[in-house]
């Protein structure tokens, strides 16, 4: 690669880019900081001047919001419904959804969700990928094959699976959810990861088999480790699609399990409407732990994201 | 007469008032039985029908000896020991719980069933039950629809009907003093000639203004209750009180996609003219809409640009509530929140020594004059039903505890309550409210709404509703933001619509629409020829 001086035009260029990319950051964090009166107003507030935590309480800590307005009661020993007090300067005894209970098992259950369904696609697509870039299984139209489950929209079969979960007691449960989920993504684990193998040498595999390794202990001792970058890579890319998830969340699931973007969806007040700020603070949270497994396996990310850029 | 004739002479009668003769022995034949008992028969059917029909019957004597509540809690215990299932499944809208969640342990209490509060986004409300009336699951027993999702849920099999509950159980609704009044009560619960919704709120719009900025120009309201009695008043207001240098605005009328619908429903309907005709063709392209449209749109300079995007409550935080808005359509909900001075940090209800608001005035929404009557077209979008799932393993017990929280008593405990947007709807809302429901609607707020009721109308309540909605909001906002011409758009509304009516057979929604058209008031009926329609 030729030296090349990196120029004050690059880095305006390189400045440029960034704002581009960080500015939702930025303002979703900004406004996750905002009191209410700030989330919309024009000209646009960029940084409150006023600074509070409260939307940050509403989705972590309700409870602690709750009882700076007074608490739940708002009736007193005969039923009659309290007077509020003016001087508070606060809503006494707010009962909005959003105050009697916290994001924390939504945030949970994205865990759990995007953890679980990502292992599956993920298993489930290098098996796949294996078998499709190594043995050529069912020929050259099992690729398409496996893509075509994303040629229509989610939507498409959202109440097929609403009716078939109901029946077989999957519905509002952490395996059928992360079924789904794991069904919804191998098609791009398995294309990512086919990719990937594609590139690496077979002759490597097969020297391991000439050395006694069995099939499986090639793959899973040799190619496994060889791709591990496109694997690491999969895995995030994956995981971030299945941790924004909204639809399936919304519809298979009632009571017990919840996800970010649902809650999310779920923050609104009849005198605010949607919570902007709460929903700010939400995604900040939930960009929290994508950020830190981001940082940690960084090295394997830009190899993973570099490999097969080169074509033998 | 010694005592044995006189004993005969009784039996004698008794026995000619059945019906039957005394035979030489006393004894009563065969034949006159079958007479007497026939004779009974006839006599027990007509008193039973007489009661029942009359003022006091015995049914009615029953009922008004127990309150709508009273008769929920006693059947639904004796439900309970029955019931396949112990806890009623409740879908509601996010923002709603807070009318909810406080009395699910006093219900517990008195009937054993639990409750289960499911939130759903609130923009996905109707979705969330057309994905149940696919899936049959019997997931929810309950769910909170707005009236706009009755048609779709009848249609689809997924709400079950009312009527025998009603009739059974009398939530008092439809008659004594405590009911809802007409059109209202009607086309809200009603789709089709039956019953399918159970009120838990009204939502008919009101027009806010500030009292204190008309009473400084020396500007006075055009009649009791009603700040301007026709949009040509209004219009002149929004421009006499919009001062661009000060930020202030004279009407902070909605033109946001979603919202803007509704200021055109309001004003376009008040001319005589309903969304179809009698044959069901659409009249968003008629001259009466395209004339709306363009004073609508005339009507932009004295609008902030920002209510381009604003909904309701941006619209109201922004800008009413900031003292920077005259005047604003607006839910019951406006008016409290702007009240309520501690809760909403309004700067505009301020209150005097007496603790009432001072600076905010309640108006009727404006009309027009159509063949020397006003007509005033109030429009409600929105509302909330409790709608019962045929689908529910307990559906009476869930029908019950709609009408436990929404009787007249509950009504005034659960509607004041935060977090939720159940609003004033029953005629004791308004004419008794009880002194913390007073407060939560103060000065002549309650008066003003109940007032107005005899003027609301439905949005377009049929099947497929969201989709006539949606052709003319997004043609509206065209109009709106300079895209097409006020013919233009409505023309391309009124065809948008007509193809939905097709798609969706345009005899069955005709017939739905002439069952709409029935319920609304008597004014807009005769204004629109309703009753001449065949």
């Amino acid at each position: 690669m030729p030296n090349q001086k990196f120029t004050w035009y690059n880095g305006i260029g390189l400045l440029l880019a960034l704002i581009f990319a960080l500015f939702p950051v930025f303002w979703m964090v900004s406004t996750s900081f905002k009191p209410s009166d700030e989330w919309v107003k024009v000209p646009a507030v960029w940084v409150s001047g006023k600074p509070t935590v409260d939307n940050y309480l509403t989705v972590l800590a309700p409870e602690v919001l709750l009882e700076q307005r007074g608490g739940l009661s708002q009736y007193d020993a005969e039923g009659n419904l309290l007077e509020r007090d003016a001087g508070s300067g606060s809503a006494g005894g707010a009962m909005a959804d959003f105050l009697t209970k916290s994001a924390w098992q939504s945030i949970y259950g994205s865990l759990i969700l995007a953890s679980g369904g990502t292992a599956l696609s993920i298993i489930v697509g290098l098996m796949a990928a294996l078998a499709i870039a190594r043995y050529r299984f069912g020929g050259n139209f099992t690729p398409f094959f496996i893509l075509s489950a994303r040629m229509f929209p989610p939507a498409a079969i959202a109440v097929p699976f609403v009716i078939m979960f109901s029946d077989v007691g999957a519905s509002d449960t952490y395996w059928g959810l992360i079924l789904v989920y794991g069904a919804v993504t191998v098609p791009f684990s398995t294309w990512m990861l086919k990719s990937f193998i594609d590139d690496l040498p077979q002759e490597i595999e097969e020297a391991a088999m000439m050395d006694g390794m069995s099939r499986w202990k090639a793959h899973l001792v040799v190619t496994v480790p060889l791709i591990k970058g496109g694997l690491v890579a999969t895995t995030l890319f994956i995981f971030i699609l299945n941790w924004s998830e909204f639809l399936f969340a919304l519809v298979l699931t009632y009571n017990k399990v919840s996800s970010i973007p649902v809650q999310m969806a779920k923050y609104f007040s009849a005198t605010e409407g949607l919570l902007y700020g709460a929903q700010a603070a939400l995604a900040t949270v939930s960009i929290i732990p994508l950020v830190i497994i981001g940082f940690l396996i960084q090295k394997h990310l830009v190899r993973g994201l570099t490999l097969g850029a080169i074509k033998r | 007469m010694s005592v044995e004739n006189e004993r005969k002479r009784v039996l004698s009668e008794l026995y000619r008032l059945w019906g039957m003769h005394m035979s030489k022995t006393h004894h009563v034949s065969r034949r006159d039985l079958i007479k007497g008992m026939f004779g009974l028969g006839l006599s027990a059917t007509a008193v039973s029908m007489i009661m029942k029909n009359a003022p006091l019957g015995v049914k009615r004597a029953w009922a008004d000896g127990h309150s709508a509540e009273d008769r929920a809690v006693k059947a639904a215990k004796a439900l309970y020991g029955s019931a396949k299932k112990k806890t009623i499944s409740i879908m509601h809208p996010s923002g709603s719980g807070g009318n909810m969640a406080p009395f699910t342990e006093e219900w517990k209490a008195l009937t054993g069933f639990d409750v289960e509060l499911i939130q759903v986004p609130v923009t996905e409300t109707h979705q969330k039950g057309m994905q149940e009336a696919v899936a049959k699951t019997g997931r929810y027993d309950l769910m909170l629809p707005a009236p706009l999702s009755l048609p779709d849920y009848a249609e689809s099999g997924l709400a079950k009907p009312l009527d025998d509950y009603f009739a059974e159980h009398n939530p008092e609704i439809f008659n004594g003093p405590n009911r809802l009044s007409y059109p209202v009560s009607d086309f809200g619960q009603k789709y089709n000639g039956k019953i399918y919704g159970l009120y838990c709120d009204g939502d008919w719009w009101l027009l806010n203004y500030r009292a204190d900025v008309l009473a400084a120009a020396g500007d006075k309201i055009d009649s009791p209750r009603s700040l301007a009695d026709t949009w040509g008043r209004y219009d002149e207001l929004a421009a006499k009180y919009t001062d661009k240098s000060k930020d202030f605005w004279g009407a902070l009328e909605y033109r946001s996609p979603f919202w803007n619908k509704f200021q055109w429903m309001t004003r376009f309907q008040s001319k005589g003219t309903l969304y179809f005709d009698e044959d069901m063709n659409s009249m968003a392209d008629s001259p009466e809409s395209i004339s709306t449209v363009e004073e609508l749109v005339a009507l932009q300079d004295y609008i902030p640009v920002e209510n381009f995007n604003y909904g309701f409550t941006d619209n109201y935080a922004q800008y009413y509530k900031q003292g920077r808005g005259f005047m604003e359509f607006g839910w019951p909900s406006l008016w409290r929140y702007s009240a309520d001075v501690a809760g909403a940090a309004s700067v505009i209800g301020k209150r005097d020594a007496t603790g009432n608001p001072t600076a905010m005035g309640i108006s009727k929404v404006p009309g027009t004059v159509v063949d020397g009557n006003l007509v005033r077209a109030d429009i409600m979008p929105f509302a909330w039903d409790f709608v019962v799932s045929e689908h529910s393993e307990i559906p009476e017990a869930s029908y019950l505890y709609a009408q436990w929280l929404c009787g007249p008593t509950m009504s005034q405990r659960s509607i004041p309550n935060e977090g939720g947007y159940f609003d004033p709807w029953r005629n004791n809302h308004f004419l008794e409210p009880t002194e913390l429901f007073f407060n939560s609607y103060p000065g002549d707020f309650l008066a003003t709404s109940y007032e107005a009721v005899s003027d609301v109308c439905p949005e377009i309540i049929l099947r497929g509703g969201f989709e006539y909605h949606n052709a003319i909001d997004v043609n509206l906002s065209a109009a709106y933001t300079g895209q097409k011409t006020a013919k233009e758009a409505m023309k391309d509304a009124a065809k948008e619509c007509n193809k939905i009516t097709r798609r969706l057979g345009k005899d069955k929604q005709k017939e739905a629409w002439h069952n709409l058209a029935k319920m609304y008031s008597d004014p807009m009926k005769k204004a629109a020829g309703v009753d001449s329609w065949s």
